[in-house]
């Protein structure tokens, strides 16, 4: 019996040293390219790597003195990304209520037509939007941005802001209707608040993923509204890449997205498997 | 709508005959707006893309334009070689991934699903390289195999090996790309299923248990079952993304060397941009789509058969 017992603990230690092996291997690429932000610049092409040294900012203060590009391509990404954000919310919260409770026949194909716009690959989107936003002389301006970032957020906002409507008893907003009030009240007033946990999802997924987007905004923006992913690709596509400084801005580019879903993992979570797990 | 709130009699019933359709017109000014920009977001541009892919339509000849109904999709299989190439790549990109995610995935679930300390922070921890933005990821990824400085082929070089030039050669390049997303996406799998796990009933396991099942036995006969509901939940959603895949494979090889790592999103993306052929880059883009979607509904499909 103890014998068996020592067995157990073995084996469970071996478990948890298996566990947080794991857990190493999936954070050893981004600490490892953390330290070369931190690295004065002679030892970063050191080989073989020297992992003791003594950290430096002179690679983030390097992006900083030179200047504009990485000051403006972070404002663009904020901008962007807020106001994608707000304008799904609102939408989607809407739409998604709509879905929820009205007894329209066309509300269940929209379902199936959100779906399917998940499947859809981004160049379906791609091209018309080119050259919608062309003819609308709206090309390279936030606003053709937030419009075609809001192809995936607004969908999803919807899908996920009306499966957590569904889940709310009608009981409270029917008794707010014997008291008068009207569905908009009773959306705003009732519903919205009680939603808290959906709305955070929803704010955290359509942040990181216009944070994030970068296959869009290849195409959709200008030379003045260039997002944080196409300065990064413009550091790879330049000669010589200067890892260090690559380093510093990559770093300082994940950072505002690992706050927003550190912040609320589960949310995060949530977001990640919406619809995989009723 | 319940019936007590409106009474049906006489007057009242005209007053809940317009309570009810204010009602509506509430509806419709909630979802009017959304569903009005979601119409013109997803249903205009892809009724244009179908229409484009059936128009011969390159930028880079004006003048050439014209109607050729399914002439696109017609070339595509039967006249441009690199086609099945792509086909290829995308396949092997794909099924490559997902496997393995599945697989390694599962195993993780088991590993990471067990009550013990610092769990909660673990199962956190294991999923950062999932929200971190893939552009940098990519850029992670080159640095680490770069073959002159890359931390890759130094730890092999500590064991006496030389390193490879891995995204030098064609199907090293490939291994590498899978590499790079069984390293990040397997998590995802991983907490799908853990969260599978979780609403597991543990009758059938001390029922296992009982009846004398090993591990093992006990693995394969009672939780894979259990599980598989799930898991086709998982196999769903990857499939979907690996198929959607872009940003990693742009900024680690851009489809190279050669086209060895050329999938059909890249492919469509350079006949669009780079060659401006725009019609027969939408008819890829609907030909990805169409893959997606049948596969998408094949696993759904198990996931309610496994599940009904």
């Amino acid at each position: 019996m103890r014998g068996l017992k020592l067995k157990g603990a073995v084996s469970r230690a071996s478990l948890g040293v298996l566990t947080w092996l794991v857990v190493f291997i999936a954070l050893a690429p981004l600490l490892w390219f953390a330290q070369i932000a931190f690295k004065p610049q002679v030892l970063a092409w050191a080989m073989p790597p020297k992992f003791l040294f003594v950290p430096t900012f002179g690679n983030f203060l390097g992006v900083f003195a030179s200047g504009k590009r990485f000051f403006d391509a972070y404002l663009n990404s904020s901008i962007v990304s807020l106001f994608t954000t707000a304008l799904s919310l609102l939408l989607g919260v809407m739409s998604g209520y709509a879905l929820a409770r009205s007894d329209f026949r066309f509300t269940r194909s929209m379902g199936i037509w959100i779906i399917l716009t998940r499947m859809a690959p981004p160049m379906i989107f791609l091209l018309p939007f080119y050259n919608m936003l062309r003819i609308l002389r709206l090309s390279g301006t936030y606003v053709g941005i937030i419009i075609t970032y809001m192809v995936i957020t607004l969908p999803f906002v919807t899908w996920m802001m009306s499966s957590y409507f569904q889940t709310i008893p009608e009981d409270i907003e029917q008794s707010a209707m014997i008291d008068g009030c009207n569905r908009l009240q009773i959306l705003f007033r009732i519903a919205v608040p009680i939603s808290l946990p959906a709305l955070v999802t929803c704010t955290i997924f359509s942040f990181i993923y216009s944070w994030n987007e970068f296959l869009f905004a290849l195409v959709v923006t200008g030379r003045g509204t260039k997002t944080v992913p196409i300065m990064i690709q413009g550091f790879m596509s330049s000669e010589g890449i200067e890892w260090g400084p690559l380093a510093a801005t990559s770093l300082m580019v994940i950072l505002p997205v690992l706050i927003v879903a550190m912040v609320n993992q589960r949310g995060f979570v949530r977001g990640l498997t919406s619809g995989a797990i009723k | 709508m319940s019936e007590e709130a409106f009474p049906r009699k006489g007057k009242r019933a005209r007053r809940r005959i317009s309570h009810f359709s204010q009602d509506r017109l509430y509806f419709l000014i909630l979802m009017g707006p959304p569903f009005l920009i979601i119409f013109l977001l997803t249903i205009v541009p892809f009724v244009y893309s179908l229409l484009l892919s059936m128009w011969k339509l390159n930028l880079a000849m004006p003048g050439s334009e014209r109607f050729v109904g399914l002439g696109n999709y017609i070339k595509m299989l039967t006249a441009d070689y690199n086609f099945w190439t792509i086909l290829r790549n995308t396949a092997i990109q794909v099924f490559g991934t997902v496997s393995l995610q599945i697989v390694i995935g599962l195993f993780l679930a088991l590993l990471f699903a067990r009550e013990a300390r610092g769990m909660r922070i673990a199962r956190s921890l294991i999923m950062v390289p999932m929200m971190a933005t893939p552009v940098v990821i990519g850029v992670i990824w080159r640095f680490m195999v770069n073959p002159d400085f890359g931390i890759v082929n130094y730890l092999l070089s500590l064991v006496g090996i030389t390193g490879p030039d891995w995204l030098g050669k064609p199907g090293l390049a490939m291994a590498t790309i899978i590499a790079a997303d069984v390293w990040l996406s397997t998590p995802f799998v991983t907490i799908i299923i853990i969260a599978g796990i979780s609403s597991l009933s543990q009758e059938p396991f001390e029922a296992a248990k009982v009846d004398g099942a090993s591990a093992v036995q006990a693995f394969i006969y009672v939780t894979l079952p259990l599980l598989s509901p799930v898991i086709w939940v998982a196999v769903m959603f990857r499939l979907i993304d690996a198929f959607k895949r872009f940003d990693s494979i742009y900024i680690m090889t851009a489809g190279g060397p050669g086209n060895a790592t050329e999938t059909l999103n890249l492919y469509a993306y350079n006949n669009a941009f780079s060659y401006l052929d725009t019609g027969y880059a939408s008819a890829l883009a609907m030909f990805l789509f169409f893959i997606i979607a049948l596969l998408s509904i094949v696993t759904i499909q198990r996931v309610r058969g496994v599940s009904a």
